[in-house]
Parts: structure tokens; sequence; C-alpha cells
């Protein structure tokens, strides 16, 4: 029994209604503003990164020819000869917007940042090496891509591929973890031994085999990381299984009968969040630097996919062209941070201390 | 009359809690005497813990603070709640004190962008002006928004404050806690933390006592230990040797690692030994006498075979030996007041019954000293103390002579307590008199009477006023409106109130 | 005592706890946590089980609602834990897990620390009807009620249903507990030290609770506890456990005012009373501590400690036999001295 008051007991005349620790953590974390904010940038970024191809792409978004409207953003490749341009291949939209200007019925409307991120020198008017100004904001790389189109693209599936490959890796290492520290014994012992002889594989040479054999794609990669990413979670889930189910309330689920379905899931899982909901952020930024490495090395996404790793693979072999390191390394260096000011502000709110140093 | 040892007078020590005032205690006076055994009982959150650590100054600042009260020790003024708040009376700024916190840092900012643009409206050229005007803006802003004379006033005091009671607590005052593990140093043997207990030493001084244990050690060493450890290293330094230089096996290479080898615990050994003739011969007698009197101690307090247990570590004895120890080292200073924070609560009863029986030991053999006992049980108040300080709500409810409130408890707090203990003569199975309701929450207590929202038999005034602490009979004292008006309608003679 | 009023029957019942260590994981050592014990309790009884930390007392209550082999997979348990429910024999130490669950809901349990024995990502009203659904065939306003009902019962309001447990004080938190053991209308509730983590005002509202409910409901208590005075106050029996074995047992006052075995004498005198007035000459102090069950002694495990201890106390573990009219003791030496 604690004579000095808690913080339990502080919150509890603070609030007259009813809070889950869920919510009362969510709050915490919503006074920690740093943390907050990031949030709300991050996430916001990123609902919009997925409507990218119409903020910013080489297609049009309407097309309205000789009476015909057309929608080359979602229909995809169309000739350059149905808009009446005498170039072989895709209709360069730009150049048709430019031409339409001086033609009556016709014209284009093009999305608000007209540059797409797999265009390069073949397209007419594009240059390799061009700096950053009006037309290209970050300037072009040594293949006449735009940078800063590619630069958010790249954001997208990097978010995307460190989300993903978090929950996949954690859905497998909570729940055999879950089942080391619930069950204990022999599974335990047995299941130690084998990640103790999984853990020892390098991962990077089973990455090179790998990638020469087949090309790697991003569910494929993201299988092949999450093989070896799920380990890091059981020694946490195990750890606090075995410590959730020496408290009372797991023996009482017992005494009434109740499954061990029910008991893993039902009472002690949500007991055993905090670990998987703190080290979440910091494993999305783990899972962004192996992307990024990987494709640095080369073992990653096949090109032209927009990938930061491999913007800074080729701007580091043009170094005089700043731009070309600068933004994909500007670019990292932001959602990495913001996800550390998520991840810290989480870790903050989990902690019942009431002083902190973050506010 | 006693000598009083320690006086407390309108003790007040609050917490801050999320933006809230936590009165944890409320104003309590008492005195502890010398060479007795006062007990202070109380439920959780009576603040009977944190009054005894508000007396010897040892309230973490913050979230906590003594605000108010006097404390003196020995006729000595130790800490003076009056002088804190004259310091407290000035306001907290130089300048500005409306403004409060959240404005004064925008209007701090305001005054330094205004500083900015009139800097670059006026034509001040170059740019070691305008790293000087910065510095100047810099101090100035500091100066007319954050610069406060009386926090400074206020940290001096606390400072002078703490540092008298450091003297105090490290020579007259123990502590011991109610876990006694999380209280000891689990990688440093008993017997040097006896020692430090008896004697701080400096680092210099803890080298030298490692050199003169390292010294006895080898010295007592046996030669067939000394030639196995010689072999044991030689067999080292050639297979780590012959490592280094890539299995070579050179003849003489061999020879000279095997001697290498073989020297070097001998070497280290008489190194020491060397050391040790260094060190003077009084030094030597000085920490032979401290290990005699460490042995004394364990000794005292009842540890079997404390020479060799001098060199066992904490984690090898039980929870009731590593209590003692823990009162060992509490007695080590020989001190005059000791506190024991619920000593026995983890302890198990027939080991609590141990250490109670050496707890009143100490007390008859050091008659001067005196002893307070925290606690949440009224048996071991019973069985141990002399006086009793009943708490509740941050306040004191009843002081009395320990059979004077067993045989005759006054306040309703007291009652209800000593009814929620089944005792023999009540009948068994029959319900017990219990308290009803809880333990207010100590953020929300009520405005009156601490007790009111559980009192069975409470009158109107209670809820609002809070009646003071009256001696009924000579040192028997009770907060509590009923009794009060019940003995003023018996004598109307003048009383001397305490409040 | 005739069987039929007989609720449990405890019989040799041993819990041993193996450890393993090193590479392999070798069985290097065994914990004897209970080492052969026998008791019964009758029905509408209350059993107070009384020793210090160690002895096994905590094991004896697991094992009475078998939840031991759930929690620690490599326990083994020897003897017979026969329940009587309305004329059918149960053997809990035998039973699968599947056959078990059947019976669950008529031997509930209580536990110590009111801040772990509540799940606190459940509310109130969850805790209380998990027992409910399980077992009964309720829907959900029939539920409702009988949560309502409950907490009614244990002196809540209902509409502290919907709340978390953190918003509770220790003492309501344990009304809590107290009614989730409730809900399924119990034979045998096993109270393991329900009132020793409660401020003392606190403990004598919940042990009258107790009381009240035994009253009207007619179930069973083993009431596990180190607190003598209360378990004297509640229990029409006392079993006094010392390192896995009863070394007393008996109706509580006789225990109480006259116990025979040298460690019940030693832990009741050391026991503190609320008397100042009381001769403290009269205490026995015991020299050292309670060996672990790990290594125990020989013989009667309470030898090293003993005053009366002899030669023969090394040689075989003292069997309970009746000294006086229900009154069992398990030490040869006192029965010599009282004959002789």
């Amino acid at each position: 029994m604690e004579n000095t008051p808690t913080v339990d007991q502080a919150a509890a005349a603070q609030e007259q209604i009813s809070l889950s620790v869920l919510k009362k953590r969510w709050l915490k974390f919503k006074s920690i503003k740093r943390g907050y904010y990031a949030f709300i940038i991050l996430i916001t970024a990123y609902i919009i990164s997925f409507f990218l191809p119409l903020l910013i792409n080489n297609r049009a978004l309407v097309v309205k020819y000789e009476g015909e409207i057309w929608f080359p953003v979602f229909q995809g490749y169309i000739a350059g000869s149905t808009f009446g341009e005498d170039v072989p291949g895709e209709a360069n939209y730009r150049e048709l917007k430019v031409k339409f200007k001086s033609e009556k019925g016709n014209w284009v409307i093009m999305p608000p940042y007209p540059y797409g991120p797999y265009e390069d020198v073949t397209t007419a008017g594009n240059k390799m090496y061009e700096e950053p100004g009006r037309g290209h904001w970050f300037g072009t790389d040594n293949t006449g891509r735009d940078v800063f189109s590619r630069l958010l693209y790249g954001f997208n599936i990097s978010l995307s591929f460190a989300i993903l490959f978090t929950i996949a890796s954690y859905l497998i290492g909570v729940s055999i973890g879950a089942m080391m520290g619930y069950f204990g014994g022999k599974f335990d012992l047995i299941t130690q031994r084998f990640i103790e002889i999984w853990a020892t594989l390098p991962f990077l040479f089973v990455m090179i085999i790998i990638s020469s054999i087949v090309r790697p794609n991003f569910f494929l990669l993201i299988v092949i990381l999450t093989l070896f990413g799920w380990i890091g979670m059981t020694y946490y889930m195990r750890a606090e299984f075995y410590r959730e189910k020496t408290k009372d309330y797991v023996a009482a689920a017992i005494s009434m009968g109740q499954t061990h379905k029910k008991i893993i899931f039902k009472h002690i899982l949500p007991n055993s969040l905090v670990p998987i909901i703190t080290y979440f952020p910091f494993a999305v930024i783990g899972g962004i630097g192996s992307l990024v490495g990987l494709d640095f090395l080369g073992f990653g996404l096949p090109p032209p996919t927009p990938s930061w790793g491999q913007m800074v693979s080729v701007g580091l072999q043009n170094m005089v062209k700043w731009w070309m390191v600068l933004a994909p390394l500007g670019a990292l260096f932001t959602t990495l941070l913001l996800i550390v000011f998520i991840g810290e502000a989480i870790r903050e709110a989990f902690d019942p201390r009431v002083y902190s140093r973050l506010r | 009359m006693r000598e009083k040892l320690f006086e407390i007078k309108g003790l007040k020590t609050y917490f801050n809690i999320g933006g809230q005032t936590a009165k944890a205690v409320d104003g309590v006076d008492f005195d502890i005497y010398k060479g007795e055994i006062l007990g202070v009982v109380g439920e959780s959150g009576s603040g009977k813990s944190v009054s005894l650590l508000s007396l010897i100054q040892l309230i973490p600042n913050p979230p906590g603070e003594v605000t108010d009260g006097e404390i003196t020790f020995n006729g000595e003024n130790i800490f003076n709640g009056d002088e804190l708040k004259r310091i407290k009376a000035v306001p907290q700024y130089r300048f500005f004190n409306k403004l409060d916190v959240s404005k004064r840092t925008g209007v701090a900012f305001l005054f330094m962008v205004a500083w900015l643009v009139l800097h670059l409206v006026l034509p001040i050229s170059g740019f070691i002006p305008f790293l000087i005007s910065m510095l100047l803006m810099t101090g100035v802003t500091w100066y007319l928004f954050f610069n406060s004379p009386r926090k400074r006033h206020e940290r001096s005091f606390r400072e002078k404050m703490y540092t008298r009671m450091r003297q105090i607590r490290g020579s007259e005052i123990a502590m011991i806690f109610q876990e006694p593990m999380t209280s000891l140093n689990p990688v440093y043997t008993i017997g040097m933390q006896i020692i430090e207990a008896i004697k701080p030493k400096s680092f210099g001084e803890m080298v030298k006592d490692r050199i003169i244990d390292l010294a006895a050690s080898f010295r007592n060493t046996r030669w067939v230990n000394k030639v196995r450890a010689s072999v044991i290293a030689a067999v080292l330094f050639i297979f780590f040797g012959q490592l280094g230089t890539g299995w070579s096996f050179q003849f003489t290479q061999l020879i000279s690692q095997a001697l290498w080898g073989a020297a070097l615990p001998l070497v280290l050994g008489y190194l020491m030994v060397g050391l040790d003739k260094l060190i003077p011969k009084e030094y030597h007698e000085e920490y032979v006498d401290l290990q005699r009197q460490g042995i004394k101690l364990l000794d005292q307090v009842g540890i079997p075979s404390p020479e060799t247990r001098l060199k066992d570590y904490p984690h090898q004895f039980s929870g009731g030996m590593r209590q003692r120890v823990m009162i060992a080292m509490a007695l080590a200073k020989k001190p005059s007041l000791l506190i024991a924070d619920e000593p026995t609560t983890a302890l198990d009863v027939t080991i609590q019954a141990q250490i109670l029986e050496l707890m009143k030991e100490i007390k008859d053999q050091r008659e001067d000293a005196a002893i307070v006992l925290i606690t949440h049980d009224l048996a071991v108040i019973a069985e141990t103390c002399e006086r009793v300080i009943v708490m509740y709500g941050g306040k004191i409810q009843e002081v009395a002579e320990v059979k004077e409130l067993f045989d005759n408890p006054l306040h309703p707090y007291t009652k209800g307590l000593l009814g929620s203990i089944p005792t023999p003569e009540l009948q068994k199975k029959a319900r017990l008199q219990a308290i009803r309701g809880m333990v207010p929450n100590i953020l929300n207590l009520p405005e009156g009477c601490k007790f009111c929202t559980r009192c069975d038999v409470k009158i109107d005034k209670c809820d609002s006023v809070d009646p003071p602490l009256m001696e009924v009979t000579p040192g028997h004292l009770v907060r509590c409106h009923l009794v009060i008006d019940e003995m003023l309608e018996q004598q109307n003679a003048p009383v001397s109130v305490s409040e | 005592m005739s069987d039929k009023q007989k609720l449990v029957d405890v019989k040799n019942l041993k819990v041993h706890f193996p450890l393993f260590g090193g590479v392999l994981s070798r069985r290097v050592a065994t914990v004897k946590a209970v080492d052969g014990i026998s008791f019964s309790i009758k029905r509408k009884e209350t059993i107070g089980l009384v020793g210090e930390s160690g002895c096994g007392k905590t094991t004896v209550g697991r094992a009475l609602v078998a939840i031991l082999r759930q929690l620690y997979p490599d326990v083994e348990i020897d003897g017979s834990i026969t329940y009587n429910f309305n004329g059918k024999s149960v053997d809990f130490a035998r039973l699968k897990p599947r056959e078990l669950r059947k019976y669950r809901s008529k031997v509930q349990m209580i536990f110590q620390d009111p801040f772990a024995s509540l799940n606190p990502r459940m509310t109130v009203a969850q805790i209380i009807s998990e027992p409910l659904q399980l077992h009964t065939k309720m829907n959900d306003s029939e539920m409702k009620d009988r949560v309502g009902w409950l907490l009614d019962k244990v002196g809540l309001q209902p509409e502290q249903a919907y709340r978390y447990p953190h918003e509770f004080s220790g003492g309501q938190r344990q009304r809590v507990g107290i009614a989730r053991a409730l809900a399924t209308n119990p034979d045998l509730i096993i109270c393991d030290e329900p009132v020793s983590a409660l401020d003392v005002s606190i403990q004598a509202q919940v042990i009258n609770l107790m009381m009240d409910l035994q009253e009207e409901f007619g179930m069973s208590y083993l009431f596990i506890a180190h607190d003598l005075s209360v378990v004297e106050h509640i229990a029409d029996r006392i079993a006094v456990m010392y390192l896995g074995n009863v070394v007393e047992f008996g109706e509580s006052s006789t225990v109480y005012y006259d116990p025979r075995h040298p460690y019940s004498k030693a832990l009741l005198s050391a026991v503190p009373r609320p008397d100042p007035h009381r001769q403290r000459e009269s205490r026995i102090v015991l020299e050292g501590d309670v060996p672990t069950p790990l290594n125990k002694p020989s013989g009667c495990g309470f030898r090293t400690r003993c005053p009366l201890a002899e030669k023969s106390c090394a040689e075989e573990i003292p069997v309970l036999e009746e000294h006086a009219l229900e009154h069992w003791v398990a030490c040869p030496i006192v029965k010599e001295k009282n004959a002789g």
C-alpha cells in the first residue's frame, strides 16, 4: 500500500466518466503535442499519397478531343496517334495541352504537377540532370526522370511496405511468442531452439541468393523480410505472456473453465499490447530502413519502381548534382523523424509515470 | 517530563498531481521524546509515512513540497515555515507579475520579434553588431520576463536546510524500510555495507580497504593453491600466446609464455602485500577495529556466526535476516532516532515476532534513543509501543499512551479501528464493528472533519468545521467535536488548544 | 461425521513441482509444496488454513480448484480430491480438463491481490458475467439482471457495472471478486488471503460481507490466511500447515486456545494481539527461518526449529493422530508427554 497518491488516483479524480485504459492512453498521447502533430501530418500525407496519380502525373486527367472525352489517368496507355500526334508511343499530354490551346473545342486538364515518376529522357522535352526550377521542382535525374514525383511515389511505397511488413511480422511474432509464453514447457523449449538457429541465418546472403534466382517484387520482398523479421517480437511477447500468466486474473479465468483460446486472446493479449504498440513505430522505421538498404544495394524492388534507396544510390554516383542526393535523403530524414516523434509520444503515453520530459 | 528530541508544529506537505493539490500531510503537531517507542498508525493514504519523511526532509521535490510548519531538533530550529512563507510572499517575477506562464512566453516571444524588427529597421549594419544585439536581446528578455529573485531565495533557503538535515540524518537519524532487499546493494558484501554505514569512506580509502583484504587473503592462501593458480595462469598464457602467434610452438616462446604466466599471480599477490605494507599502521588498526564493530553490530541484532556472514552478499540472507542487517546498519551510527516504516509487513508472523523483540531490546540497550514505528497494524502497536499517534486524512486524530488508547479510545475512528479487529472476547462469527464506506480520495478530502464521511456519530458541524486537536486528559489528545463538546460541558474552564 | 455431509474429502494430497536446469533441461530438484495432506470440508462449513509463507497453503487452494495443471504443466499431483456434488462424487485430481469444465462452476476462488485478480481491460459487468456465459444459458437481459443483483448483494451499486477495475478502491475490487465467485452459486469458495492486502477498516467490512453471504447462500469456505485472529473468528475448524504438511487440525477454538503442536504454539504466541496488557514473557520466539521446501529436513519438517526435537524426529514423518476429540496433531513427542 502506497502512501503517496498515485497517478491512477489523480486520473480517477479527474475523469468522472469511465474510460478504458486504452482510451486514457489515447488522451495522454493527444496531450503530447509533438508526437500528436507528427501523427496527424504523417497520416494525412499517407492518405493523400494514395491519390498521387490524380495530383502528380504525366497523364492528363481529362482530354476533350474532337467532341470525345478521354480519362487517360484511369484508362492508362493511349497512343499519341489517337489525339493526332505524329510521334509513336504514348501521347505526350503536356505538349498536347500547348497544341490544343490554339485549337477550338479541344482541351486538356493536367494534374497540378504534370510530371510522372516513370517518364524518362525518351519522352520529348525531358532532359537529364535538369536543375531544380519552376518546371521540375527537385530537378531531374540521370535518366531525365522527375525527382519530386519519384520522391512522393516512393514515400507511399516505402511506408506501405514498412507497415505491411511490420504487421505481417507482428502477426507471426505475436502468435508464436504468445504460445511460447502461455504453454511454456516443451513447446517453449523447442521453439526457442528453433528461433536461435533461424536467427543465425545470414539474412543478406539469403537475400542475394534469392534475388539472383527470382526478380523480387513488392510482396515477395515483404514475405522474405517477414521470414527474418518476426523473431524480435517473440521475445517480448513470450516474456509478457510469462508475466501476465502468473497474474491472478488468469488463474480466475482458468478456475471458471475458460478455454485456452479465450484466455490468450480475451484476457492476456489485451494486457500485453504495450510492447506491440510501443515498438510498432520503431519497427516501421526498421522496415523503411531495410527497404532503402536493399534498394541501395540493388537487391530490392525492380527498376523503374520509384524507391528511395535506388534514388540515393544514383545520387551518390552523381554527387555533384546535389539535388539528387539531398532530395531523397531529406525525405528519408523527415519521414523517419516524424515516426520517431510518434514513437516517442506513444512510449510516453504508455509510461505510468506522471512527470515527463516531453510536453 | 521527558526531554523532547523532536518538536513538530503545523507540518504541511502538499503534492502537486496533475495540477491538483493533494494535502498528504495537513498540519501535524507532535513531539518525539527521548527514549520512547512512538507508534504511528493509519491506513494507506493517511499520511503516516509522508509526515515522517517530511520530518527528515526526504520528500521528492517536485512533486511534493513541505510547505509549512516548524521542526525543532534538540532545541535547534531546522525548518521554519514562516521564513518560507515570507520568501513566498514576494511576487514571483521581477516585472509583469500579472502575466501567467503561457502568456509570459508569448509576450516574451513578441518582445524578441519586436527587437529583431527594430534592429532590422534601424540602419545598423555588420555581423558583429547583429550578434551583440542578439545577445543583448536574450539577456534583456530573460531579465524582464523570467528573472525571479524569489526562486533564488527559495533555493538557497532549501539548500541550507537540506545541508543541515543531511548532517543530522547522517549522524542522528536512521531509517528501516518495509522491503529490505531494495535497500541493500546486491553487489557488495554485507561487511562492506556495514562498515560504510559506520564510517562513510572516500574512494581512496575504499581502494586501501580492498588492498588490505586482498593482501590478507593472499597471505592466508596455502602454497599448494598458489602453485595451482600459477599453473592455470601459465597454461592460459601459453594458449592465448600461441593463439596470437599463430600456433608456432617455438620452444623459447613456450618457455617465456609459461614463465610469464606462472609469475603473474605471484607478482600480483606480492604487489598487494607490498602495497599493504605501504599503508600506515594506524589505518590497518582502524580497519580491523571497524570490522570488529561490524561483527559486534551483527551479533547485537542476533545474526549467528557474524564473522563469516560478514563476507556474504545480501541475496544469501533470508528476509528476516536482511531486515536484521538493515537494523544493524541503522544502529551503526548510534542514532538518536530510528524510524521504522512498516518493518515487519513483508515478513512472516514468527519472523515478525523476532524483529519486534529485537527492537524492544535495542530500546532497552540505548536509553536516550527514540524509535518511531510506522504501521497499519494496531496489534503490532499494542505489542511494541509506548505512545501512539492515530492518523487519518493527513491529520492526527488521536494521541495517547498505548494502554490509555486501547482501554479508552475517544475518537470514533480509533474505536472503529479497534472494532475491526476480531478479539477473543468477541463471540464467534459475530459481525465485526466495521467502519462503513471507504478511505476518501486524497485529492478530495471533506471540508470539515476528515472522518465525517464515514463517522456514525457525526453532528452537523462536523461537515464544515474541522475540530482542533485538544488535550482531554494529560497526554491524551483527540480531534473530535463530540468529545470536545462533552468536555467543555463538563468543565467550563479554559483549555489548552493547539492547532 | 457422515459422508453425506462432506463436500470435499482430500486424501493424502501431494503436489510436487519439478525444477529443471542445465542445457538439456534435466530435472534437478523437486519442490515438495504439498507433501501428503488429508482433510475434509463439510457443507456450510468454514475451514481455516494457516501457516507462514512457503508452507504450501496457496498450493492447496489452487489444487482444490484444479487450476495447477493448467498454470504449471509440469506439476505432479498425487492423492485424491473427492467432491460430492448432489450425491455424485468427482475426483478433481484425476479428471481431464474437458470433464472438469462441467464442475468448475461449483468451486470458485477469491484471490489475495485485488489489483491483479481482475482483468484491467474488462468492465465489472464483463468480469462478473464471464462465469455466467460459460456455465449458464442466460440471455443478455437475464445476465444484466443477475449482474446487478450480484453487485447489490456484495454492497456495490448496479450503476457501477460499466466501470473499469482501476476506478475502484482495493476493498471495492475485492467485492467485485467476491461477486464473480458468487455468480454461479458455488458449493465451495476458496478464499486465498482475501483481506490481507486491504486496509484494516476495509478488512472488517469484507469479513462481515463474507459471513453474511455464507449465512444467506450456505456455501463452504476454505479460508487461507496468515492472520490467525481473523481465521479464528471466521473458521469452524483450523488446519495449521508447516512445510507442506498439516501439523494440527481441529475445532478453531481448540486449536486457538489449546494448541498442542510446538509449531502451532509458537505461531500463536508470535501473533501480535491488540492488547497492551498482555503478558509478554510467555511468548515463544522461534529461532531461525523456515527451511525452503526445496531441501526439507528429513522426518519432521519442523525439527530444525523445534524446542522439543529429539533424535527420533529425523527418522520418519509424523502422521496426524487424534490427541483429543476432533483434534489431530502430528507430533508423537507431544502425545508421549501428554500420556506420561
